[in-house]
This record gives C-alpha cells, structure tokens and sequence, in this order.
C-alpha cells in the first residue's frame, strides 16, 4: 500500500475525532507521518497544517449554521491566535523543537488533569444581569432543546493565551484546539460544546497563517499534504454530523483522553529527539 | 457594564429563522464559501490521488510559478492538481472572512473579521519576501 493511500486512511480517523473535540486532528496525523512512515517532520508539520485547515473548513460550515460557534468570540480570539500562527511558524525553524515538545507535553498533562478535577461540573448559566466584563450569549443545545446562556469573560487573558495557541499551532502542525478549548470552557466560563465549536472555527485561518509560511518555504509537500487533507475533509464531515448527538461530558473525557495520548507524545519526542 | 465589543447583549434568547445566534447575522455567506473551497480543493485531491495511483510521473516545481503549475495540471500531473488544492484550502479562510465581513457590515464584529485577514495578509507578505 502506498504512502499516500496510507496517509490518507490515517487522516480520515484524525479528521472525524478532530471535528469532534475541536483540536484539528493534527496531534495524530504528524507522529503518524514521521514516526511510521518516515516523512521529514518539517514536511509532517505542513501537510497537517494543511489538514487543520481542511477540517476547520469542513466542519465550521455547520457548526456556524446550527448557531452553536460563537463567531464573535472566535473573531476575538483569532485575532489573537492568528497573529501567533505567524510568529510560531517563523519561530519553527530556530526553536529547538525537542524542548517545545517537554514544555507542551507538561502543559497538557496539566491542562488534563483541570479537565479532569471540574468533570462534575459544568458551567452554570449566568445571570443576564451579571455585572461583569465580557459579552453574554447563548445557544439551543442539541441534545435536549434547551436555550444555554453564558458569558464570555477574561476577554484579554483568553487573547493572551490564543496568542500562545497559535504560536503552538505553527510550531507543531496542531490546530491549538487543545490550548483553546479547555482556555475558553475554564477560564472564560464559555461551555465545552461552544468551546469545541468555536475552536474549530478559528482553526482554519490560524493555520492559514502558518501554512503561507511553510508553503514559501519550500516543505510543503502538495502530493502528500492532499491526501491528508482530504481524508480529513471526509473525516471531519462525519465527526460534524455526529457531534450534536455526543453529550458534553462524553466531548469532555474524549477531550481529556486525547491530551494525555498527545503529552505522552510529545514526551517521547522530547526524548527521542 | 458595557463588554469588550462595547454593547450589551442581555436579551440573547432565541435563534434567527436562519439558526444564526441571537447576535443576529446571517452565516449563509461564510458557511457557502467555506463549503464551497472545500468542496473544489476536495475535487483538486482526488483528482491528483487518482493520477498517483494510476501511476502518473509528477514533476515538482516551485509552487509559485504559475506556468508550472497550469502546464503539470494538463499533462496531467497530480503534483499540479494537489497544488492548485493546497492554494484553495490556505485562501478559503480568507474567503469566509470576507463574506463575515460583509454579514456583519456596519457592526464591530466587520472590524475584527477585516483585523483577522490584515494579520493573513502579514503573513502572506512575510512568505513572499522570504
């Protein structure tokens, strides 16, 4: 079987788990491709940066039509995360990426393990009247009907850290989901499935961003980031189909899960070199 | 108090006919352009599979030259093919941010959607003279 037929099943699982839980799929298709099947990790981190793009914009399309993406929010944010998508894929090619693989495994075992403490409580909707910073908005969850009111607060510290997600974003060929997501649900008091959606919105031009940069530099690789891509456009649309009937704890263990599997790997990395 | 974008929004109680949010803009425009690069760079990929693995020879060229590009996708070749999708797939975000601007137009949230694609248009300015 051929390295592109290969990449391309691989990308369609990466594709659907990605849209799921809003992280892009990325965090699987780059070990994929460097790890079993040889490919230059520079020429991973591209073609899977293409692939983000692909399920941002596969999957975005119906999360924006079902109202559940707060755009606003995720406007907000990108300004932000977009911005570090820039300076993370300048910063790609002098930054010793073993030990951005450490300090990004720790992060996530930490990110983890939060998840893990708040499981038995969800965000409780806020007061219309509430008196603090931020925007309120809200959304009809899937699952039951239900009208979900939130505020959107600590505007500028969830900025700082998309600006932080994005530079991850450029660097390691991830979608910065898994730094957005459990950013937006924890610390700004937005709920996991706005958080997972809106997150998948922003993925699209955060990793454009970055991918202009590869793409210039000559390690794209367009024979191989297609397949990837396009197995995650197939993956993504059924992930997005099937999001509205995953409840929001089962988005959040699933969410949990995958940052533990993506710290140990970049442990190893660390490691291995 | 007034939020960030500097306007309250306490009455977010229901959808939009068109299952937007509250906030009240449409998403048609957006989630079309977003549909439809996926759609054209999808047809790009599997075009280009197709020639792979029917063993087509490929010819890479530098992805900035057009000629290359155009000449490789009439052979065909799938590195021309899988070219012309991987510019598709970077430029449909940018696309959907026009489109957000233009659903948004006259609003606060045109400013942010034209802020993201000045900060698109750095990069690719960065990429262009590296």
């Amino acid at each position: 079987m051929s390295l592109v037929v290969i990449a391309f099943l691989v990308s369609i699982a990466a594709g659907g788990f990605g849209a799921l839980v809003g992280i892009g799929g990325g965090l699987i298709i780059v070990p994929v491709l460097t790890v079993l099947l040889g490919v230059p990790i520079k020429t991973a981190i591209a073609a899977s940066l293409i692939g983000v793009i692909a399920t941002s914009m596969s999957a975005s399309a119906h999360y924006l039509d079902s109202g559940i993406a707060d755009r606003r929010l995720g406007l907000l944010l990108l300004l932000a995360t977009a911005a570090g998508g820039i300076t993370g894929g300048l910063l790609g090619s002098v930054i010793d990426g073993r030990v951005l693989a450490l300090l990004f495994g720790t992060l996530l075992v930490f990110v983890a393990v939060q998840m893990i403490r708040q499981r038995a409580a969800l965000p409780a909707p806020v007061p219309h009247d509430d008196p603090e910073g931020g925007f309120v908005s809200s959304y009809i969850e899937p699952s039951d009907g239900s009208e979900v009111s939130y505020r959107a607060r600590r505007l500028q510290a969830g900025a700082a850290v998309s600006f932080a997600a994005g530079n991850v974003s450029g660097l390691l060929g991830v979608g910065g989901g898994v730094i957005n997501v459990p950013t937006m649900n924890l610390a700004m008091g937005v709920p996991i499935r706005v958080a997972t959606t809106t997150s998948t919105f922003m993925l699209g031009p955060t990793a454009a961003a970055s991918a202009l940069l590869y793409f210039s530099a000559g390690v794209l690789d367009p024979v191989l980031a297609g397949p990837v891509a396009l197995g995650v456009f197939i993956g993504a649309r059924i992930g997005a189909r099937m999001s509205s009937r995953v409840s929001q704890g089962a988005l959040r263990v699933a969410f949990i899960a995958v940052a533990l599997i993506f710290a140990m790997q970049m442990f190893f990395r660390a490691i291995t070199g | 108090m007034k939020g960030m974008l500097g306007r309250d929004d306490a009455t977010a109680t229901s959808t939009t006919p068109d299952g937007s949010r509250p906030s009240g803009a449409s998403t048609r425009a957006t989630s079309a352009a977003l549909t439809i690069g996926s759609l054209i760079s999808a047809g790009c990929f599997l075009v280009a599979i197709a020639l792979e693995v029917v063993g087509r020879p490929t010819t890479a060229a530098s992805v900035l030259d057009l000629t290359a590009v155009i000449r490789s996708m009439t052979v065909p070749e799938p590195w021309g093919w899988a070219t012309l999708g991987v510019v598709i797939v970077i430029v449909t975000p940018a696309v959907g941010l026009l489109a957000t601007v233009l659903e948004y137009r006259g609003r606060r949230e045109a400013w942010l959607a034209l802020g993201v694609l000045g900060i698109l248009a750095v990069s690719l300015g960065v990429a262009l003279l590296r």
